[in-house]
């Protein structure tokens, strides 16, 4: 089982998706942490320093996936906590899924992600690490209902 | 569902329950009885319509909704959407704008024009609408408050500008406090501002519109957003009555009569995939509302009694799996709200699933109602379903629900406090868990999702739209810009006199018009309401 903090980044305040995964993972017996709304990638890179989760999950609708991921990336990166995976959820365009693997996201879950398929393909995140593994053909593997 | 392609033939297909999406159930047949219906459209309660002829006379609106980047961005847009023949405007401003922050706010950092149009000062609102002559065109201006005391008093000062009395302009400001950001969700609607002072302020606008714009509509109810948190339709008609109910009570407590502001009050509701469901909803809603005005409130005016609604067609039903199943379900919400009897529609584009719509797909949206509205012929008479013995069963059978969930929500005191008291809060919860319960054990059938699905599925190979990141350092640019070329002596009084009436508890909109004329921004208004009431942004 996980620590996995989950947020939303910026002013976006469309939560159902961290509210349902949020329980869909405690549920299955991870140890979540949900930040919650109007949070900024420093903050979330602050809250990931003190509750060190095995995994970061963000959601969007209608921001910008990338830019946002890219941001608490970099103040992670700051932080010297790179090495946590980041996973995301939300309302994404195709384009976006290739420029957000280009950044290092280690999955994307689309609307309409199962429950399955979502603790599958957070648990394949934590193996893939585990395992040190090149992560972009696992996330094709371990999540197979995303949209790829 | 079988699994097996060879069975289906021989097992047939059939509705997995016989119930709404409500849970009502649903017979077999339904025979004359109780139910008929002797009622004309466009007399009390106007269950069939309010006009007497309706689309024979008028069609509804088409009013997509739109906005996004820059205000010139939104320009080209709004101008676009005319001309391929939309008849009125629905203008969303970003996430930023909505909850008074400036574009270089921290928080806004990547939001500044990304799901809406980016609108910080009066400047912003010229560029909006350039050339749009807004006495002709009647625009909705999708803000709520506080943040819609700017929006109403810079689009006052534009009409000024142009020489157009205000008591011409046409057209409609949201400024709902409990349902308007993303429905009445706690933490959305009580992070920026405390929840009372964002009902104070929403009735200044009402009040200050009441009594000097006497077309414009003062409030839009949002029912739609309460809608997309996942409840059902008794949840959404019953929690927007009590809303419309708590507006008001605080205009009577004013002292404002009835007649003088509840003609000017409308609904923004949604039209979901259950289709007899959604169009009995809105008969009943017309129906309820009627008596409330009256016996209620004692509204002596017809037009108070007029349940006016804009509807948008539900996007949570959407898919981004095999999303042009998305034009479907979208035409047959639209053929809903228009046997409904909508005043204006929004069809919700097929690529929403994705991001916001593209040129290509807003016109698809426009096309949608111009078939329904000029190729079916459904427009020639009223209320056509009228008389149906299972559409007036369900119609009275929604009325008895929605007044039932009222009359507890009543019992309970109203719908501030229930907000206040998380049991709104707790009612979405329980049905966002119970919705994605139901699509993940597959008792409700989502084709392409827990049905049908295409086990390869590729991502669709159209553009989608996409604004990027260098709009949102263009604007960051420009307030930083505007901000450094004002009179900051100007503003530093404007500013003053706006906390002080803030404070003094007197309605804010002569000081917010005060401020927009010496070049105050929308996040100093925003910051000055704070320092006012003593609030602080927490984090």
């Amino acid at each position: 089982m996980a620590k996995i903090l989950i947020a939303k980044v910026g002013t976006d305040a469309h939560d159902m998706g961290v509210t349902v995964v949020s329980r869909w993972l405690a549920d299955a017996g991870h140890e979540v942490r949900n930040m919650g709304l109007y949070n900024t990638p420093k903050r979330v890179a602050e809250i990931a320093r003190e509750f060190q989760p095995d995994v970061i999950g963000l959601s969007f609708l209608g921001a910008e996936p990338v830019y946002m991921s890219a941001r608490v990336l970099d103040e992670l990166a700051q932080r010297d906590l790179h090495q946590i995976p980041l996973v995301i959820g939300g309302v994404i365009t195709p384009a976006m899924l290739a420029e957000l693997k280009t950044l290092g996201v280690k999955a994307i879950f689309s609307p309409g992600a199962s429950r399955e398929s979502i603790l599958d393909g957070i648990v394949g995140v934590l193996a893939g690490l585990r395992r040190n593994v090149p992560t972009t053909k696992q996330i094709d593997q371990q999540s197979p209902r995303q949209v790829p | 569902m079988s699994q097996n392609v060879f069975e289906r033939y021989l097992e047939g297909e059939r509705p997995l329950d016989y119930e709404t999406l409500s849970g009502i159930p649903i017979d077999p047949v339904y025979l004359p009885g109780k139910h008929l219906m002797n009622e004309q459209p466009g007399v009390y309660p106007y269950t069939r319509g309010i006009h007497a002829e309706m689309y024979r006379k008028r069609f509804w609106t088409r009013r997509q909704q739109s906005g996004y980047g820059t205000p010139a961005d939104s320009n080209e847009r709004l101008i676009y959407l005319l001309k391929i023949g939309q008849t009125g405007l629905n203008v969303d401003y970003d996430v930023p704008t909505k909850l008074a922050l400036d574009p270089d706010h921290p928080l806004a950092e990547g939001d500044a024009g990304m799901q809406g149009t980016s609108v910080a000062t009066y400047e912003d609102v010229e560029g909006l609408f350039a050339g749009i002559p807004i006495e002709k065109v009647s625009s909705t201006l999708i803000c709520q408050p506080p943040a819609s005391a700017f929006i109403v008093a810079t689009y006052v000062r534009l009409a000024e500008k142009r020489g157009i009395p205000i008591d011409r302009l046409i057209g409609t400001i949201m400024n709902c406090a409990f349902t308007q950001l993303v429905g009445p969700t706690y933490l959305a609607n009580t992070a920026f501002f405390p929840i009372e002072f964002t009902h104070r302020i929403g009735l200044d606008v009402m009040e200050y519109c009441a009594l000097g714009m006497p077309k414009w509509n003062l409030v839009n109810v949002n029912a739609y957003n309460v809608r997309e948190t996942g409840v059902n339709a008794v949840q959404e008609a019953a929690f927007a009555m009590m809303v419309a109910s708590e507006h008001i009570e605080g205009l009577l407590l004013r002292g404002l009569d009835i007649d003088s502001f509840a003609p000017r009050m409308a609904f923004f509701t949604a039209a979901h995939l259950d289709f007899f469901e959604e169009i009995a909803k809105l008969r009943a809603m017309r129906r309820i509302w009627a008596k409330m005005l009256r016996q209620r409130y004692h509204a002596k005016k017809d037009r108070s009694c007029w349940f006016r609604t804009a509807i948008q067609t539900a996007a949570l039903p959407l898919t981004a799996q095999q999303p042009q199943n998305n034009i479907v379900r979208a035409g047959i919400q639209t053929l809903a709200a228009a046997l409904g009897g909508a005043q204006s529609i929004h069809t919700t584009s097929w690529d929403e699933a994705f991001a916001l719509p593209t040129e290509e797909s807003h016109k698809l949206s426009n096309r949608t109602q111009q078939v329904i509205a000029f190729e079916t012929n459904i427009t020639k008479t009223v209320d056509p379903l009228g008389g149906s013995y299972f559409v007036e069963a369900l119609t009275d059978r929604m009325e008895t629900e929605i007044t039932a969930l009222m009359d507890e929500m009543r019992a309970k005191g109203g719908y501030l406090k229930l907000f206040q008291q998380r049991w709104i809060e707790d009612r979405i919860t329980d049905a966002r868990f119970d919705l994605t319960d139901r699509i993940d054990n597959g008792k409700l059938p989502v084709i392409g999702v827990n049905c049908f699905r295409d086990e390869d599925e590729k991502p669709p190979e159209m553009q989608f739209f996409r604004i990027g990141r260098p709009k949102i350092e263009e604007r960051i640019e420009y307030i930083r810009a505007y901000r450094a070329a004002r009179d900051p002596k100007a503003v530093d009084q404007a500013l003053e006199r706006l906390r002080h009436d803030t404070a003094s508890g007197a309605n804010v909109m002569p000081a917010i018009l005060n401020a927009v004329d010496a070049k105050v921004t929308i996040g100093e208004v925003g910051e000055a309401f704070r320092e006012a009431i003593g609030f602080r942004l927490p984090n």
